[in-house]
């Protein structure tokens, strides 16, 4: 087993318990990861917190509290500026700036050393790497869908770290940016929801094949199929359910300057394999490049409206430690 | 372009069981009520909402006679666009008050049209992703009395 890599888990995971179930919280995700094994998670700002993008005192001493209560560390602060809360308008840098440090302030209140934050332009690179030093805490740029690590804008930021060169500023990619095809649950959900199957094999087998959105959406009402949830299915898998080739290039490129990863996933099946998205290659690729550091487990199943986290999140370590053991 | 309107599963909850109630202060007041929370992963702040439109039995409650108080603060639904700093929880509820004429008891037809622009999901200048957390139901109503004013 690579003991260079350990794990922790976002609280993220546990979306769909924490919005449905009366009662349900913080405590008992953190009876369950000690359970497994796991003493550190990443926390979301806007989810978690009732008051955001700065938590109430008592929210703050209520989480200190369960921390020391089952030894859980936190590891990172999901925090992340909302630039379009005004109406009317975007912030602009500058203030995307200002709310950044607010959310270096908040990481530091939570006794996080890393915030996954929001990206700022070039230009406030150093400025932003002078705050983190001064914090004590380690800002990284999320690499999400539907970016790819390729994309001119994540090589020019991969740049800019290369020149800065400080410890304090890099990438999170998430393993989302890697679904090779649909989950097997995301079809089911789309079926569920009102899609006829054909409709869903129909938009998988066009979606890379040049056609629009729109012609594909044309194509499955010619069949008959015209219903919302055949639509919903449709723009779905054009939109943010996308799948396609991994650019697994490019995710070499940024190793160097990764902080740590969002194990994005969607289903861990009873062999312990994420079909969607493949974790062999990915980790594969992660200890060739030497990096030493945490995977942060993050469950998105809620997306499909499933409640099934724990067995999840369990999975997925497991999933992992038996990759990395044969590594 | 990304989906329309997202919606995520949570609909369900959005009209909060059981929250349908009439107060009544004294004989010639009363108010209808009820409770609603977000469709959504995450809080928001009320600027975000973008469309609300309220129906009871499919009749549209005028925008001005309602009032959703969170948090103990009191807003009109015109007022919403501008409360960039008062957060919504994803798991708390915020309560529509409704002035309207006399409604039976029993069973109402509810329909809430409550979308809103994800903050940070900018797509251009001015561009955010839309979130449909609309919802209806039937919901059964139970009148409180309440003394005074």
């Amino acid at each position: 087993m690579d003991r260079r890599i350990d794990f922790g888990v976002s609280l993220y995971s546990f979306t769909q318990p924490w919005y449905e179930r009366p009662g349900y919280g913080i405590a008992d995700m953190f009876a369950f990861l000690r359970k497994l094994g796991i003493s550190q998670y990443e926390i979301v700002g806007a989810q978690s917190f009732d008051q955001y993008p700065v938590p109430r005192p008592e929210t703050v001493r209520g989480l200190l509290e369960l921390n020391e209560r089952y030894g859980m560390t936190p590891f990172s602060y999901g925090g992340g500026v909302d630039m379009g809360k005004i109406t009317g308008r975007d912030m602009d840098d500058e203030e995307i700036f200002r709310e950044s440090l607010n959310d270096l302030r908040v990481a530091q209140r939570i006794g996080a050393k890393h915030l996954r934050g929001t990206m700022l332009p070039l230009d406030y690179l150093p400025r932003l790497a002078e705050f983190a030093e001064r914090f004590g805490i380690r800002i990284g740029f999320e690499i999400h869908a539907p970016s790819r690590p390729s994309d001119a804008k994540i090589q020019q930021y991969l740049e800019a770290f290369d020149k800065l060169d400080s410890p304090w500023l890099g990438f999170v990619p998430d393993f989302g940016i890697f679904i090779e095809r649909p989950s097997p649950t995301l079809k089911e959900n789309l079926e569920r929801r009102g899609a006829h199957r054909e409709t869903v094999e129909h938009a998988i087998a066009n979606r890379h094949v040049g056609k629009t959105e729109e012609q594909v959406w044309q194509e499955v009402q010619a069949m008959g199929h015209a219903g919302e949830g055949d639509h919903i299915a449709v723009s779905q898998l054009f939109g943010h359910q996308s799948f396609g080739p991994a650019d697994f290039d490019g995710f070499r490129s940024v190793l160097r300057r990764t902080l740590y990863f969002h194990g994005k996933f969607y289903h861990v099946d009873e062999n312990l394999v994420e079909t969607a998205i493949d974790y062999d290659r990915l980790l594969g690729l992660v200890v060739e490049s030497g990096f030493r550091g945490t995977m942060m487990t993050e469950y998105e199943g809620h997306s499909y409206n499933l409640d099934d986290a724990e067995e999840q999140v369990a999975r997925h370590i497991a999933m992992q430690e038996s990759i990395l053991s044969k590594l | 372009m990304p989906t329309k309107y997202m919606i995520l599963g949570y609909g369900d909850h959005v009209l909060c069981d059981d929250s349908l109630r009439l107060v009544r202060h004294g004989a010639k007041h009363q108010s209808l009520m009820l409770d609603v929370r977000l469709n959504y992963y995450r809080g928001l702040h009320l600027s975000c909402i973008s469309e609300f439109e309220l129906r009871l039995d499919g009749r549209v409650v005028p925008s001005g006679n309602v009032i959703l108080s969170l948090h103990g603060k009191e807003f009109a639904i015109d007022e919403l666009s501008d409360q960039y700093t008062e957060f919504w929880g994803v798991k708390d509820r915020a309560t529509l008050e409704c002035f309207l004429g006399p409604v039976a008891e029993g069973g109402h037809d509810v329909d809430l049209t409550l979308r809103f622009r994800s903050p940070y999901m900018k797509f251009a200048p001015g561009v955010y992703a839309t979130i449909d957390g609309s919802a209806r139901k039937t919901m059964v109503l139970r009148t409180i009395e309440k003394a005074g004013v």
